[in-house]
């Protein structure tokens, strides 16, 4: 076919045309209409908080997974060992984001919020007429608002008349004092009264902020580290200067680690705690999502077992920009429930509040993000009697799953507060049903220190008293710790504890290294324990080959893995083993410089 | 070190030269024997002291000047190590060349010895765990002075104080294996 020379421009003209309104429309079709939509009413010249999402992590992904696998925190690496056994506990998630897009993004914005690994993005502030230009950039996927929530306190006036509970007498270990029904009512004494505290499980507390850590039944608490991601410094406390007065991270700390005996015990008094404040400590609460992101990606980084995050973000602050809706309470839409999915992933048991939001007629429900996620335990609220508390936030989902998942008391709640050393108060909302449940999780994983975060959510909603007919108001229904804790498992535990010391052992003419294993036998065991096995994997292997090195018999604690040179690193498991043979699961130890 | 060391066998040589009367050769046999001294305190208390046997050969070309070849042994010592007190035994034998420069006090001759000694050190360590060794030799220095009184014809006693400082590294660990011992012997003499 043959073209006149004028029909050839004609026809070139028009291809670049379209080939230029094609990559402008590309390009603008990374921003979200949303965003657009607030671009549009607000101007180019406001100052917006945005997501900017990437395509990759860079080049040579390989290389940087294993420089993220070398250098895996230890506590982490033991909660993946148990959660992903056989499969990669390393992946394309823990990859850092690219510092080359970030540095590239950072010239357009105000300033770099948070970088989100999991998201594979970062939080920025930046200036409408700025988005374009980084919607430009060719590693860029999506440009989205980072969506502002009101979160709301429960509202009491539709709470009737607290029930009372029917007080059970039975002398248990501690006194428990005015905190007695809210852990009574979930079965948490008699874990207490065989000697279980959540010792050895780290908490994640990602809340509005902490206080007053010196009050009496605080001052125990085994507090490993604090970040405020609000104000990007240590200091969590709500103070003037820190956005805020509020008590509610003070409170829910409270109500799962405090204990002064004759007034407060928490259910996981014992356990160990990371303090995360997240969001705005002032009382018409201004959270932001990305906060969070930031929140449950620091407590992976630091090894925690558990998020406990008496937080939700579903009804937006300001602007009047409508916030999650009913449909996107789906477990895959929300930016903290896709957060929190990879949490989960990566073996780290969410327990979120389920919302004080009150009753929803289906499909539509109340429930918050993250408490919409499959991998998450929505913790609802009851009164000390049981019944249902009516602000008590309710599904389906969107999908069709029943939320919330479990319930505890969340009325009449007894903790902390703020003004004093030896000042308490008592308490309503799911925030605080969150905490009880979470710490009966630190209690089960205490005592199964085997089990993954699927293992326990299985055991504590087959366990509670609604499990065999759950529903949107109850979920599985009440917890009940104990029949969680013992749920379907073996006669057989691993040991309680199992640690490593790394002793050097002077020859004089050079040193060679022992790592001396400890452990403890396991209370919970039903039969004696005839021997324990011990088994040993070379670090580097990331624990896929694994060798038995030692029988010992059941009245061994203590065993020296002997001939080591100092650069030589081994993953530890353990077992221990009845006298027909039966075999528990292992728990792992490794030693840490 | 091995550098002054030669310098000085060379000024003992060009002393010895200086006040030459004799044309012959003496030469010397003999054998001396004592407490050899561990300096670092953690051997001190793991092996101890021990003792030691020098048998040497001695020429004495000129009148002051003279030469030595000497074995060091005997010092074999068991002890207990490491965390779990595993028994082990450590040993260290010596090859010994030196210069020597004499000076009569009659009836005595005193003397001075300047060497270079090739140590060997050797440590076990056996237990129902483990079978470890460490064989190792290193040079280093030496100096001893000592007296000598002709008892009878070539016969002669003498007494020695040596020091060997002997530190050594097989592996990471730097260990002082040096020490003073103190030597008394028996030795004959004779023209050649």
């Amino acid at each position: 076919m043959r073209y006149k020379p004028h029909t050839k421009i004609f026809i070139a003209v028009t291809l670049a045309l379209f080939m230029a309104s094609s990559v402008r429309s590309n390009t603008e079709d990374k921003i979200s209409s949303s965003l657009k939509m607030m671009i549009q009413n607000q101007g180019e010249q406001t100052q917006f908080t945005v997501w900017i999402f990437f395509n990759d992590k860079g080049p040579e992904l390989d290389k940087k997974i294993q420089t993220v696998q070398s250098s895996l925190n230890p506590r982490a690496l033991k909660r993946r060992l148990r959660h992903l056994r056989h499969t990669p506990l390393v992946d394309e998630y823990d990859v850092p984001v690219e510092e080359k897009y970030i540095q590239s993004v950072q010239a357009h914005t105000i300033r770099i919020r948070h970088r989100s690994r999991w998201l594979n993005a970062v939080s920025a502030e930046a200036y409408g007429y700025a988005l374009q230009r980084i919607a430009d950039l060719d590693f860029v996927k999506k440009i989205d608002r980072v969506r502002f929530f009101h979160f709301r306190e429960p509202d009491l006036t539709q709470a009737q008349a607290i029930e009372k509970p029917s007080l059970i007498t039975e002398p248990h270990a501690f006194d428990y004092g005015p905190s007695f029904n809210q852990l009574n009512q979930i079965n948490v004494p008699a874990l207490h009264d065989l000697g279980y505290s959540g010792e050895g499980v780290l908490i994640c507390m990602l809340d509005t902020g902490f206080k007053n850590l010196t009050h009496q039944a605080l001052d125990h608490l085994d507090i490993q580290a604090t970040w405020d991601f609000v104000n990007d410094d240590p200091n969590v406390f709500d103070d003037e200067g820190q956005m805020g007065v509020g008590n509610h991270g003070t409170q829910t700390l409270g109500t799962i680690g405090g204990y002064h005996p004759g007034e407060l015990i928490g259910p996981a008094y014992g356990a160990s705690y990371i303090l995360g404040k997240t969001e705005n400590t002032e009382w018409e609460r201004h959270i932001e999502e990305d906060h969070w992101v930031a929140g449950a990606e620091w407590a992976d980084d630091l090894g925690a077992d558990i998020i406990s995050s008496s937080l939700g973000y579903r009804y937006e602050f300001t602007h009047g920009e409508e916030g999650y809706t009913s449909d996107d309470m789906d477990g895959e839409t929300a930016i903290t429930t896709r957060g929190a999915n990879i949490a989960a992933s990566r073996g780290i048991l969410i327990v979120n509040s389920a919302g004080n939001e009150g009753p929803a007629s289906p499909p539509d429900n109340t429930i918050i993000a993250p408490s919409d996620s499959p991998n998450v335990i929505a913790a609802g609220a009851v009164y000390p009697g049981g019944l249902r508390v009516e602000f008590s936030s309710m599904g389906p989902t969107a999908d069709g799953r029943i939320k919330p998942d479990v319930m505890a008391q969340g009325s009449d709640v007894y903790t902390v507060e703020i003004g004093g050393s030896n000042i308490y108060d008592s308490v309503a909302g799911t925030s605080f049903s969150c905490p009880l449940t979470a710490g009966v999780a630190a209690l089960i994983l205490e005592i199964n220190p085997t089990w993954t975060n699927y293992d326990i959510m299985d055991a504590i909603k087959s366990t509670a008293d609604n499990s065999s007919s759950p529903d949107n108001q109850y979920g599985w229904g009440i917890v009940d710790a104990y029949g969680a804790a013992f749920y379907g498992v073996k006669k057989i535990f691993p040991p309680k504890s199992f640690a490593v010391q790394r002793i050097p052992n002077d020859y004089i003419f050079f040193t060679q290294f022992v790592d001396r294993l400890t452990w403890s036998t396991n209370p919970g065991n039903e039969i004696p324990v005839a021997s324990y096995r011990l088994y040993e994997s070379r670090s580097d292997s990331q624990g896929n080959d694994f060798v038995l090195i030692a029988e010992l018999d059941g009245q061994t604690f203590t065993y020296d893995r002997r001939g080591l040179l100092f650069e030589e690193a081994y993953i530890y498991k353990i077992t221990s083993v009845s006298e027909s043979g039966e075999e528990s699961a292992p728990v792992y130890a490794t030693y840490s410089q | 070190m091995r550098k002054r060391l030669i310098n000085g066998i060379i000024f003992l040589v060009l002393i010895g030269c200086a006040v030459q009367t004799s044309q012959s050769i003496q030469v010397g046999i003999g054998l001396n024997y004592g407490l050899r001294q561990v300096q670092d305190e953690i051997l001190k208390e793991t092996y101890g002291d021990g003792y030691v046997y020098v048998p040497y050969l001695r020429l004495i070309p000129f009148r002051s000047i003279g030469f030595e070849i000497a074995y060091e042994g005997g010092y074999k010592k068991n002890g207990t190590v490491g965390l779990y007190e595993e028994d082990s035994t450590l040993s260290v034998t010596g090859l010994e060349f030196s210069g020597m420069l004499f000076l009569p006090l009659r009836p005595l001759v005193a003397y001075v010895k300047l060497g270079l000694g090739y140590y060997t050190y050797k440590q076990d360590i056996e237990s129902d765990y483990t079978r470890l060794t460490v064989d190792h030799s290193k040079w280093t220095t030496f100096i001893s002075g000592g007296i000598s009184l002709r008892v009878f014809d070539g016969l002669y006693i003498s007494a020695e104080v040596k020091s060997v400082p002997l530190i050594v590294r097989p592996y990471d660990t730097e260990v002082n294996l040096g020490g003073l011992r103190f030597l008394a012997g028996i030795g004959y003499s004779f023209d050649f």
